[in-house]
């Protein structure tokens, strides 16, 4: 396998993907993508959807946690702020589901640039038992501002294509799929494409976010703030603006994961699903946006993996929970913890140097 | 009414002082935030009432309960932590969650989901110490005839929690842990054993059959007297209530706080307690003056682990169960740790008497007056405290300063 070209053009810099490896990965990807809807069976396809879900979400916490160093556990309150307010404007107010995504994370936004400030004060475990001091926050108004949330009987998540409530929704399309001619959709593969836009959109934006003057100006914050106001990176407004971003897109991936269930209740949203989403932050490989994309994906597919290896654990068999796959998930990300630091990241670059030299041990 | 709330709010923070001691241990030994502090409570709790009903006595169960738990604190600090000294905090936070969740699992396929009844105690578990006697003028019971638990509860317009109080045959799930059940003791009143043999009266049901004799509080008794026929009335008059705390409550607060002074002079007297104060100021010149850091780890650990089986062993005192559930009672101590200061053991049992008090005060005062939205306030209200109390001091009450260098 070729090294990577040697650049002489600033253009050939930015270019996200550069060599011929890169173009024939992206191209296998895509085909990858709009196939899968089609070839997946219905319970994969529900993996896929969560798959995107889990890299929005898992991207906007990489851009706060991996970028800009705060450490968040108040991910699963963003989640939840989003998810809740797609499903009010939708069941209250009857919003169509494209546009109550954004307004979602402007929802969540507008809460996590209020936790903006503490950081600002704190560093470290303080600000990661804020964050979970906002879990428990949220959590309580969504089981007990009954009248908006429904409290622990839950609420729906109407999808509507169009303003009004007696617009179509997207689940009508279960009954009836769409059809373009060619190909014909039902709800679940049109929500997977919207979902992969969405997800594409995020990950390009984290992407983005990295290359710029503002992701340089976030790790400059993360590796000494004071330093980074040497050289004169206005930590605060950094700081703000990272938990802005973040919680924007945790507000969107709220949203999906509001369309995907189609119900939602508040216990999801609670301090494990922000562990999960730190999880996959770690186990993707802190700091880089393959690992928000790829511990996410690992992350999901790890538990329909769990749910066949259950029934030949022993003690485990003859459960029917999810207590397997939670421990399978836990003992899979303490390993890499503990061997490879930069996780699945440090795992790819390992074989990609293996391959550079190929067939020679050291290059 | 108001001291009995103070002796159970401190009961509950003996208990939080304990968890809350044993992050701050940990913490400035290694800096590592332990999140797996409450599954070893819970493990603590479990452990206890296996050991017991095993036939090993009480105090010998207690000792090795501590012994057992802190050696499996030693053992998640050697497999899971050691190897990751000099990583990134949430690093290591993450590998205390995931352990956490690693011993939850094991605790549900070991010990299973149901709850197991109270810790066992020597002592009588629903005993109550009476500080103050009851002053009454005049004599008698009421009877309730024909009247059942459940017409009994319509009646009073009693809430499920004072209903299952009442009685615990009754199979209400909502028996929730913590709760003072204050609401109850308002309305049943016992004048003692000889006014009143019935034990259901003082509101510690042993025997599920004798019901009908229930002493009432005058003014409860002014309310329902003309739904129920009485007999035997007598005109009963209760000057001054009596002011009885339960044993357990009492019992708890003694031992936690002989724990804690016992901690406190090994910090300070002992070689261990030097090495551990020499380790948490500064690591490597620790190591360079030859204070076996590693060792001092695994102490901390185990210090933890102990103090969090301790907890556990209280907390599962009656009325409350052991459960898997009581693993959430470390999430609850974070606002003491935080509150206290992370690297101050002080603040941190200063923080978790004080939240023990609070959580129990906004249960019987603030709750009630919020309605509906109240409900499960006291959860919330010590993370509200504590972000306010971090907003003026960023570094907790007795907290630290950093002192940051470029």
């Amino acid at each position: 396998m070729p090294t990577r070209a040697l650049t002489t053009r600033h253009a050939q810099d930015l270019e996200l993907f550069a060599d011929r490896w890169a173009k024939a990965g992206l191209v296998l990807l895509v085909l990858l993508c709009l196939g899968f809807p089609f070839m997946a069976g219905n319970k994969w396809l529900v993996v896929g959807l969560q798959a995107q879900i889990a890299i929005v979400g898992s991207v906007s916490l990489m851009i706060l946690t991996g970028f800009a160093g705060q450490i968040s556990m108040g991910h699963a309150a963003f989640i939840g702020i989003g998810a809740y307010t797609t499903a009010m404007l939708g069941e209250h107010h009857h919003f169509p589901f494209w546009l109550a995504l954004p307004l979602a994370g402007l929802a969540a936004a507008a809460v996590g640039m209020m936790i903006g400030p503490f950081a600002l004060r704190l560093r470290g475990l303080y600000l990661a038992l804020i964050t979970v001091g906002l879990v428990f926050i949220v959590k309580h108004m969504l089981y007990h501002q009954v009248a908006w949330t429904g409290g622990a009987k839950g609420m729906k998540v109407p999808a509507y294509l169009w303003f009004g409530g007696d617009a179509p929704k997207l689940s009508d399309y279960a009954k009836e799929p769409l059809d373009l001619g060619v190909v014909s959709l039902d709800s679940q593969q049109l929500m997977f494409f919207v979902f992969l836009l969405l997800a594409v959109a995020v990950v390009l934006c984290g992407v983005h976010i990295a290359r710029s003057n503002t992701g340089r100006a976030m790790m400059a914050v993360r590796d000494h703030d004071l330093a980074a106001s040497v050289l004169g990176i206005h930590p605060a407004r950094t700081k703000v603006l990272a938990f802005g971003i973040s919680s924007f897109f945790a507000g969107v991936c709220g949203g999906m994961l509001a369309l995907q269930l189609s119900y939602l209740m508040p216990d999801g949203f609670g301090l494990p699903m922000s562990v999960n989403y730190i999880a996959m932050i770690v186990l993707g490989g802190i700091g880089t946006i393959f690992g928000g994309v790829w511990g996410a994906i690992m992350f999901v597919v790890l538990h329909p993996v769990a749910e066949q290896l259950q029934p030949y654990v022993p003690y485990f068999s003859e459960r029917t929970d999810t207590l397997f796959s939670t421990v399978l998930f836990a003992v899979v990300v303490c390993i890499f913890l503990i061997f490879e630091p930069l996780g699945l990241f440090g795992f790819w670059l390992r074989i990609k140097r293996y391959f550079l030299a190929w067939p020679f041990r050291y290059g | 009414m108001l001291s009995l709330h103070i002796v159970n709010g401190l009961a509950l923070g003996a208990v939080y002082a304990l968890v809350a001691l044993g992050f701050v241990v940990i913490y400035r030994a290694s800096q590592v935030f332990n999140f797996a502090q409450g599954e070893l409570l819970a493990f603590g709790a479990f452990l206890m009432i296996a050991l017991f009903q095993a036939g090993v006595p009480w105090g010998l169960a207690l000792v090795l309960t501590m012994v057992i738990t802190g050696l499996l604190g030693v053992l998640i600090e050697r497999v899971f932590l050691r190897p990751l000294v000099g990583r990134p905090v949430f690093v290591t936070i993450i590998v205390t969650i995931f352990v956490a969740m690693i011993l939850h699992a094991g605790m549900m396929v070991g010990w299973g989901p149901e709850m197991k009844g109270s810790t066992p105690t020597p002592w009588n578990k629903a005993g109550m110490v009476t500080i103050r006697a009851a002053v009454t003028e005049g004599s008698g019971t009421i009877n309730i005839n024909e009247a059942s638990l459940e017409s009994l509860g319509e009646l009073l317009s009693l809430d499920t929690k004072s209903l299952a109080r009442l009685s615990e045959r009754k199979d209400v799930r909502s028996f929730a842990g913590e709760t003072p059940f204050h609401s109850i003791d308002e309305l049943l009143l016992c004048n003692g054993p000889d006014d009143c043999a019935n034990p259901m009266a003082a509101g510690y049901p042993d025997d599920p059959t004798c019901l009908p004799q229930v002493c009432l509080n005058p003014k409860v008794y002014a309310r329902i007297k003309h739904k129920v026929s009485v007999e035997g009335e007598s005109g009963m008059r209760v000057v001054r209530p009596a002011l009885e705390v339960p044993v357990n409550s009492v019992v708890s607060i003694l031992i936690a706080v002989l724990a804690l002074g016992l901690f406190f002079l090994v910090i300070r007297f002992t070689r261990l307690g030097i090495a551990m104060r020499a380790t948490a100021s500064d690591q490597e010149t620790s190591l360079a003056m030859g204070i076996p850091v590693g060792r001092v780890f695994a102490w901390s650990w185990f210090i933890a682990g102990a103090f969090a089986a301790l907890g556990g062993a209280l907390l599962g005192l009656y009325p409350r169960q052991v459960e898997l559930n009581l693993a959430y009672t470390a999430l609850a101590a974070f606002p003491a740790v935080v509150v206290g200061g992370l690297d101050s053991a002080v603040g941190a049992v200063i923080g978790g008497f004080l939240l023990g008090l609070l959580v129990v005060l906004c249960q019987v005062y603030i709750e009630p007056a919020m309605g509906h939205f109240g409900k499960d306030f006291h959860e919330v209200f010590p993370y509200l405290m504590m972000i306010l109390v971090l907003v003026v001091r960023p570094y907790g009450l007795f907290g630290s300063k950093d002192v940051e260098r470029v």
